[in-house]
């Protein structure tokens, strides 16, 4: 009887490993995935002109979602880490795109008025484009979830990294002595045409300020 | 409120720390601080300290309202807790002791963290060349990230001095503190659990010993480190075949090879909702899908699998027998006309196609209505799952030759199926999609669950794909003659051959028998199989072969009747109160006995203490109870110093005794655990989530030897 169980089991098994695979099924969620075509959009700046993702293909794309009060951002603006970063990457020809999706009346939240004073000059930051997406169109699009959260798109417009600015996940400036930093490695991959070595890693920070 | 200028100020400027801290002294073992968003005490639990051993320190955050703190995996944003301690040299502390998270969702984005208050828990090594009688110095700084819709990061400072002794003592004023703290962290689980990668999806296999899906009123996976799943999306729940499984959107990583994690539970338990905790890890994750997911999928590569699957259940042992009998009657029938064929194949498709949409339509209602349900949800019912065993037996009993109708194979206990032509070809396919369930049901459990994440159209289409497949050789056997040519040519081999698949009929239905076992019990075994017996006896009558039409006419009655009667007895086991649960509950460990009322009457006359446990196999918080404080050493050993007859109560079939005594503590359902002690003193009543040194200190308290102490 055990044994002419163990059969009947036996061959029930291999009909649900049939199953599972009957199972198998592909994500509906947007979000975008490595290897795979970045999301496009079209944007506009902080001087009301339209950006596309479109217009920077060839180029390597670097696209940062920024809250110039989050205490994690300015572990990085701070220290001048990530101006000396973007810096170094719009020299060798990368496009740098800054946006920020905070929503009006929530942290981070800036207009064409006061972009130039908070995010920009006022911090010494010169990206390629500051983009500003206070309806969160390109925060969702993209998923970003903390400030920062940083995305490369690389010249063919394929996504090749999602996550955040270096491995060590906190607020204190101290931390970034010996921090491996991510983007630069991703940077330096692409610019020796050699895969992505870490092409995800987790983004940390201020959670997004989105409308709820 | 803090308006937005206010939430600027807050980002931009650190805060300052209110020190409440007590004057440096020779022993502190309690230091308070306070910040805008978070008040802190840290406490000692120890108030001596022996050189060489360990005490724990707690941090204990009390959260302004609305604002969160966070556990080891944040989720989408946020930090851990964390705390630099700054200890003399030989000295270490653990890393922190979580409690277990709460799933904080803020629209997209979601945290795992804590509210209110929480209590972590460290654990630090006094050197043992720490001289006796001088205090020992804690110190440390505990850093968190507390957020509402800003995030502030905070830090303070702290310092506690432990005396150290030869003997060690706890600091009485913060037991409680402690106790809470650790009842707070979550259970090691006694079931064991498994992680594996189905498509884009991760499913979280426990199990446990769950049979009733609708006392779970929710359970939440929270993975120890991130990037496992989406944090943010829906976990679905699903409780079936001895297991508890959740399905969730993948995360941005692959599944690492061990995970840790907390899986928390709410089981409504008739008097009120439970919350426990279980720590959960596993190990190398069974991938039950090899290769890896295709981000994407079409939707066609999908319904390729369903095919597959489908395919594949014609070899089911249910179903096979069933279905090779079908194409056994080409070989006998070879003359028939093709278009009488194509006719009988397309109507057999029909039926398999309109039973899978009758099943996944229940499904999917099932589910838009908000239950846990399965694939296999048919066999949570005892009634059905009787019937099923009765059917396969009875085509067992048809395929052995004990009867037949018409000459033909098709009545299988369904008069509908032994019709000829187009309506017997239907209701044989609804027949085979009918009794292809039970056999799937325990392994496409969860596969299925997973198709059932799909939209409902999807769903449904994948299921209809599913029952194709299913239908597809027969259909192709009708419409191309020319591969029912390749079948054998008849003869007496087709008698033997139709004998040997009686007996896959007979192992299923046996199967189902033991189903039946875990559902509803020993005496419902008896009671089915008696059923079967009857079953067995009204188609022997059917098979006889009468002279007389008097005859004839006694043969149909008694089968009507035998026939009645075997249903009858199925609807009996239904009818019986509480479909779960088996009858080892009570007699399973030989350091308990069976609950008897007027037992345990004559025992609380006599003075003995007795310890009561009130429980039920279908009830998720007993078996954790169970498992974690009532089978230890500690508790054995407590019950025989304190002369403890332990009662067990099984109420998983509503034993009217069990209730009137449920009842007398106000309660309308189990777990209850109450310690009457000796000489006839005031039951005590334990809380429904036991520890087992909770349960050894309430019945040290209360045992024979310490009554017979106290009153001398």
């Amino acid at each position: 009887m055990t044994t002419m169980m163990t059969a009947l089991r036996r061959t029930l098994v291999s009909a649900g490993v049939a199953a599972a695979a009957v199972a198998m099924s592909q994500a509906a969620v947007a979000a975008p995935t490595i290897g795979q075509p970045a999301p496009a959009f079209t944007a506009k700046d902080h001087t009301g002109q339209n950006v596309s993702l479109e217009q920077f293909r060839g180029k390597t794309v670097v696209i940062e979602w920024t809250n110039h009060d989050c205490p994690y951002v300015k572990k990085h603006y701070d220290s001048g880490s990530m101006q000396a970063l973007q810096k170094e990457a719009t020299g060798k020809g990368v496009v740098w795109l800054t946006v920020v999706s905070s929503a009006p009346g929530l942290q981070g939240y800036v207009t064409s008025a006061n972009a130039d004073q908070l995010v920009l000059k006022g911090r010494n930051s010169a990206p390629t484009k500051l983009l500003l997406d206070p309806n969160a169109a390109l925060g969702h699009l993209y998923v970003a979830k903390t400030t920062p959260h940083l995305f490369i798109v690389d010249a063919a417009g394929k996504l090749v990294y999602n996550g955040g600015i270096d491995n060590k996940p906190t607020n204190s400036q101290a931390d970034l002595k010996g921090a491996k930093n991510y983007v630069r490695a991703a940077l330096d991959d692409i610019a020796a045409g050699r895969p992505v070595a870490t092409p995800v890693s987790q983004p940390y920070g201020c959670s997004m300020k989105y409308a709820t | 409120m803090v308006n937005a200028t206010g939430k600027f100020l807050i980002g931009v400027l650190l805060l300052p720390v209110t020190w409440l801290a007590q004057p440096v002294l020779a022993q502190t073992l309690e230091a308070t601080a306070k910040t805008d968003n978070v008040a802190i005490r840290v406490l000692s639990e120890n108030s001596a300290v022996v050189p060489g051993e360990r005490m724990a320190v707690l941090l204990q955050q009390t959260i302004r309202p609305h604002w969160h703190t966070y556990w080891q995996n944040p989720g989408d944003s946020g930090q851990p807790t964390a705390i630099k301690w700054e200890l003399p040299a030989g000295a270490e502390a653990s890393p922190i002791q979580w409690a277990a998270p709460q799933r904080i969702d803020i629209g997209v984005l979601t945290n795992y963290g804590y509210s209110d208050q929480v209590g972590l828990l460290s654990e630090i090594s006094v050197p043992a060349s720490w001289p006796v009688g001088q205090v020992f110095p804690i110190k440390g700084v505990a850093n968190w990230l507390v957020c509402d819709d800003v995030c502030i990061p905070e830090s303070v400072p702290f310092s506690l001095s432990v005396p150290t002794a030869a003997s060690g003592s706890k600091a009485a004023e913060f037991t409680a503190l402690f106790a809470a703290a650790r009842a707070a962290q979550p259970t090691p689980s006694p079931w064991a659990a498994t992680v594996a990668a189905q498509g884009e999806n991760i499913v979280l296999r426990l199990a446990m010993p769950v049979t009733d899906a609708s006392r779970i009123v929710e359970a939440q996976w929270f993975p120890g480190v991130w990037g496992v799943i989406n944090h943010n999306a829906k976990q679905q729940l699903a409780v079936a075949d001895g297991a508890l499984t959740i399905t969730v959107a993948r995360g941005d990583l692959a599944l690492p090879a061990a995970l840790d994690g907390v899986i928390t539970i709410a089981e409504n338990t008739g008097g009120g909702v439970i919350r426990t905790a279980l720590a959960i890890s596993s190990g190398e994750p069974a991938a039950l899908v090899v290769g890896a997911p295709t981000p994407g999928m079409a939707l066609g590569m999908l319904l390729l699998f369903a095919l597959l699957g489908g395919l594949i259940l014609n070899v089911m042992p249910c179903v096979f027998p069933i279905l090779a009998m079908k194409a056994l009657s080409f070989v006998s029938h070879a003359s028939a006309e093709h278009r009488e064929r194509v006719i009988g194949g397309v109507a057999y498709t029909a039926g398999v196609l309109a039973t899978f949409a009758l099943l996944a339509g229940i499904l999917l209602a099932l589910k838009a209505a908000g239950g846990a349900v399965g694939w296999g949800f048919q066999l949570q019912n005892p009634l059905l799952v009787t019937l099923l065993a009765y059917v396969l037996f009875v085509a067992g009993l048809n395929l052995s030759g004990v009867f037949e109708i018409g000459g033909s194979f098709m009545g299988v206990g369904s008069g509908l199926a032994a019709r000829g032509g187009a309506s017997g070809s239907f209701f044989t396919g609804a027949l085979a999609a009918i009794v292809a369930t039970p056999c799937t049901a325990p392994f496409m459990a969860s596969a299925i669950g997973v198709a059932l994440t799909r939209p409902a159209p999807v769903a449904m289409l994948t299921f209809l794909v599913l029952g194709l497949g299913l239908a597809l050789p027969y259909l192709l056997l009708t419409l191309f003659p020319a591969m029912a040519r390749a079948l054998p040519k008849p003869g007496p081999w087709m008698n033997t051959m139709k004998q040997v698949l009686a007996f896959p009929l007979y192992a299923s239905a046996a199967w189902l028998v033991w189903v039946l076992a875990q559902q509803a019990g020993v005496n419902s075994v008896f009671t089915a199989l008696i059923g079967m017996v009857v079953l067995a006896f009204a188609f022997w009558l059917l098979g006889l072969r009468s002279s007389t039409t008097r005859g004839t006419l006694w043969r149909r009655a008694g089968f009507a009747a035998a026939l009645v009667a075997g249903i009858g007895l199925a609807t009996s086991i239904s009818g019986t109160p509480a479909s779960a649960g088996t009858a080892t509950a009570a007699s399973g460990n030989e350091i308990s006995e069976a609950f008897e009322a007027a037992k345990f009457d004559s025992l609380r006359a006599s003075g003995k203490p007795v310890f009561v446990n009130m429980t039920a196999a279908w009830c998720i918080t007993c078996k954790l109870n169970e498992r974690v404080a009532l089978s230890g050493d500690a508790f054995r050993d407590a019950l025989t110093a304190g002369n403890f007859t332990y009662m067990k109560g099984d109420w998983t079939n509503q034993n009217p005794e069990i209730t009137r005594l449920l009842e007398s503590f106000g309660r309308a359902g189990v777990p209850l655990y109450v310690v009457y002690p000796a000489n006839g003193g005031a039951p005590k009543v334990l809380p429904q989530l036991l520890t087992e040194s909770m349960v050894v200190e309430a019945l040290a308290a209360s045992g024979t030897r310490t009554a017979s102490t106290t009153t001398s």
